[in-house]
């Protein structure tokens, strides 16, 4: 074995005659051992020789391109010092391929010149921003579309796919009840044990019941959630139909002149906005509960007055401005994910950019929202 | 043209997929410096047997002999270091999406042989230009490339460092005539030079016709395997209807005589 792969390494045999070199290329001259290949041929490059130049390949075992390639280079090269080479013993599928591979000799030159890195930085930035403008033009148009999607629907309310809505609201709502309930719940026993830990100092540790309650009622409890189902739910369904439309079924739906709008997106956006209030709701609940358990625990107080005391805590008031704002994150979600789904085009690679833009985009927005909201709520009094 | 050693030799080989049985028993030898065609219907198992070939499908019984060592998953492939030996056309090109045409074609190289870098770069240029295109080419991504070109460029990349075995799935399908007809010539230009063994997935009569040495029909499980000469003369159902039928009538005219 190891006098075969000593047989099989490429080297190079020099023969000097009174007027001439004969070289003598022994072994493999193939992909597989085109490093020794090149060394080689380096190697010979280096020294003087007599004008008449011979390459004798009887000895040659094996080649493929590569191996001819760095062979013909050579030979080029010695050419170029004004030498005079001759091939000897060349076989006929050497000759063959040789002559197939002059024809296909790259020329750097024709290869487009890749841009610098500041002109890329350049271009970039003036994709960036022709981008933004498209996007936003895209999204109004979209917008358009919905109405138009949703008026037609309202019109004739039989064209509202109904099974297709429930299907929705089986993977949108309760396929996610699992998961809101378990972080919901983590939140309100973190949220508990922070807030006692900081109360106690003052000797206000009961007042950690009020901190709570308010706060996953108000706040907590339907942020997470909108955050929750941005990204389980709007990725799933901006690769859904992203898929949909490399697939061409977008197009196909177009050509039977069915409305995409009415039968894609109108389901998806009405489940999100029918779902997200209950979630929102078993949200409150695993968030209150999870605190009650931490309370429980390091406050020393009976679940009766636990319950007690967040009937005191909540008004009817701040249920209701948790509550109502699930229906604006559904729909927020519901639109983004929507849209960004129907920005993709042609090849994976948008997916890709699309997938992640409408996952930061529904989490950004419903922030917002969420911020615009409470500010709003507590200016009016609520 | 075909010597006593098979360089793929398949026995009793079954696949299935489910409850659904594709192969039963399978033997199928593929000699070296030969074009073979594997034809058969919708749903006969043509990629499948090519996959299992590959060792990307776990096979249910039998064995899968490449270049003498024991192939038929992906650890005896590694083990034995088989996949140096072949260049893999898929279907749809299934080109690196994230990497320009040049980087494709200098994968195989770099990555698997540990090429140099200015000769992957020469050599990722021949290949490119080899298979029909050209420079300008060389920076592009594969969303910019048509279906055609990317065929090519997936071709150029299974060239890439001459393998001995040349899998093709589906080659000549989704382009028009001319192309289908020039990557035809190449497959021939090819083998001829770098004493290639072909195997490859394909309806294309012409391709067929033009291209394969001994071909394997997959009916009823089994594959079925002679010249086209011979097939043509075979009465079982499929056979004749596959070649006898309008558009094997036209493809095929004058070999019927």
């Amino acid at each position: 074995m190891m006098e075969k792969k000593a047989l099989d390494k490429p080297k190079i045999e020099i023969l000097s005659q009174k007027d001439r070199v004969i070289f003598k290329p022994y072994g493999l001259w193939v992909a597989r051992t085109i490093r020794d290949v090149e060394q080689t041929c380096d190697e010979i490059l280096e020294k003087t020789y007599p004008k008449f130049l011979i390459f004798d390949l009887s000895k040659l075992e094996g080649f493929d391109t590569a191996g001819i390639w760095l062979l013909q280079r050579t030979i080029k090269k010695f050419e170029d010092m004004n030498y005079k080479v001759e091939l000897l013993n060349a076989s006929d599928s050497f000759l063959n391929l040789s002559a197939q591979l002059n024809l296909y000799k790259p020329s750097f030159e024709k290869v487009p010149v890749q841009r610098s890195f500041f002109e890329d930085r350049l271009v970039n930035i003036g994709i960036a921003t022709k981008n933004l403008f498209d996007l936003t033009v895209n999204l109004i148009v979209f917008l358009g579309e919905i109405a138009v999607g949703s008026f037609d629907v309202l019109k004739n309310p039989r064209r509202l796919r109904m099974i297709s809505i429930f299907f929705h609201l089986e993977k949108f709502g309760l396929n996610a009840v699992m998961i809101i309930s378990v972080i919901a719940g983590a939140l309100g026993l973190v949220l508990a044990f922070q807030g006692e830990e900081q109360l106690r100092r003052f000797g206000a540790e009961i007042y950690t019941i009020n901190l709570v309650s308010i706060s996953v009622v108000r706040e907590v409890g339907i942020l997470i959630t909108g955050i929750l189902v941005a990204g389980r739910t709007g990725s799933a369904i901006t690769a859904e139909i992203g898929l949909m439309k490399i697939n061409q079924e977008v197009d196909a739906l177009n050509t039977f002149g069915l409305n995409p709008m009415e039968i894609l997106i109108v389901p998806r956006i009405l489940a999100l906005i029918f779902i997200m209030p209950i979630l929102a709701f078993i949200s409150d609940i695993m968030g209150l509960l999870g605190g009650g358990i931490m309370v429980l625990i390091s406050l020393d107080v009976s679940p009766k007055l636990y319950i007690y005391r967040i009937g005191e805590a909540i008004t009817m008031g701040s249920f209701w401005v948790g509550i109502i704002k699930a229906p604006f994150f559904g729909a927020i979600i519901g639109i983004v994910s929507c849209f960004e789904g129907m920005q993709v085009q042609g090849k994976a690679e948008s997916m890709r950019t699309c997938t992640t833009r409408s996952v930061v985009e529904s989490i950004f927005l419903v922030t917002l929202a969420d911020a615009l909201l409470s500010v709003f709520f507590t200016k009016i009094g609520i | 043209m075909s010597n006593n050693t098979p360089v793929i030799s398949i026995r009793g080989l079954s696949t299935h997929f489910g409850d659904h049985i594709i192969h039963n028993r399978l033997d199928l030898d593929i000699f070296k410096g030969e074009i073979f065609g594997i034809v058969g219907g919708s749903g006969a198992g043509k990629s499948v047997l090519l996959r299992a070939i590959l060792g990307l499908t776990t096979i249910k019984h039998g064995t899968i002999t490449i270049l003498g060592k024991d192939a038929g998953s992906l650890q005896k492939i590694m083990k034995n270091q088989l996949q140096k030996h072949w260049g893999v056309l898929f279907q749809g090109g299934a080109l690196f999406s994230s990497l320009t045409v040049g980087e494709n074609i200098q994968v195989p190289m770099r990555d698997m042989e540990n090429m140099p870098k200015d000769v992957a770069r020469e050599m990722s240029l021949i290949k490119l230009k080899m298979v029909g295109l050209n420079e300008e080419d060389f920076h592009k991504y594969p969303s910019e490339l048509s279906g055609g070109m990317v065929k090519r460029v997936a071709l150029a990349r299974a060239l890439a460092v001459d393998p001995e075995i040349l899998f093709l799935d589906e080659p000549t399908a989704g382009l028009d005539p001319i192309s289908a007809a020039a990557f035809d010539e190449l497959i021939l230009t090819l083998r001829a030079n770098l004493n290639l063994t072909v195997v490859m997935v394909t309806h294309d009569l012409d391709s067929i016709k033009r291209l394969c040495d001994r071909l394997a029909v997959l009916v009823d499980k089994q594959a079925v395997v002679g010249t086209l000469k011979e097939l043509i003369q075979d009465d079982h159902p499929w056979l004749h209807e596959y070649f006898h039928g309008p558009r094997g009538l036209v493809a095929l005219s004058e070999l019927k005589e």
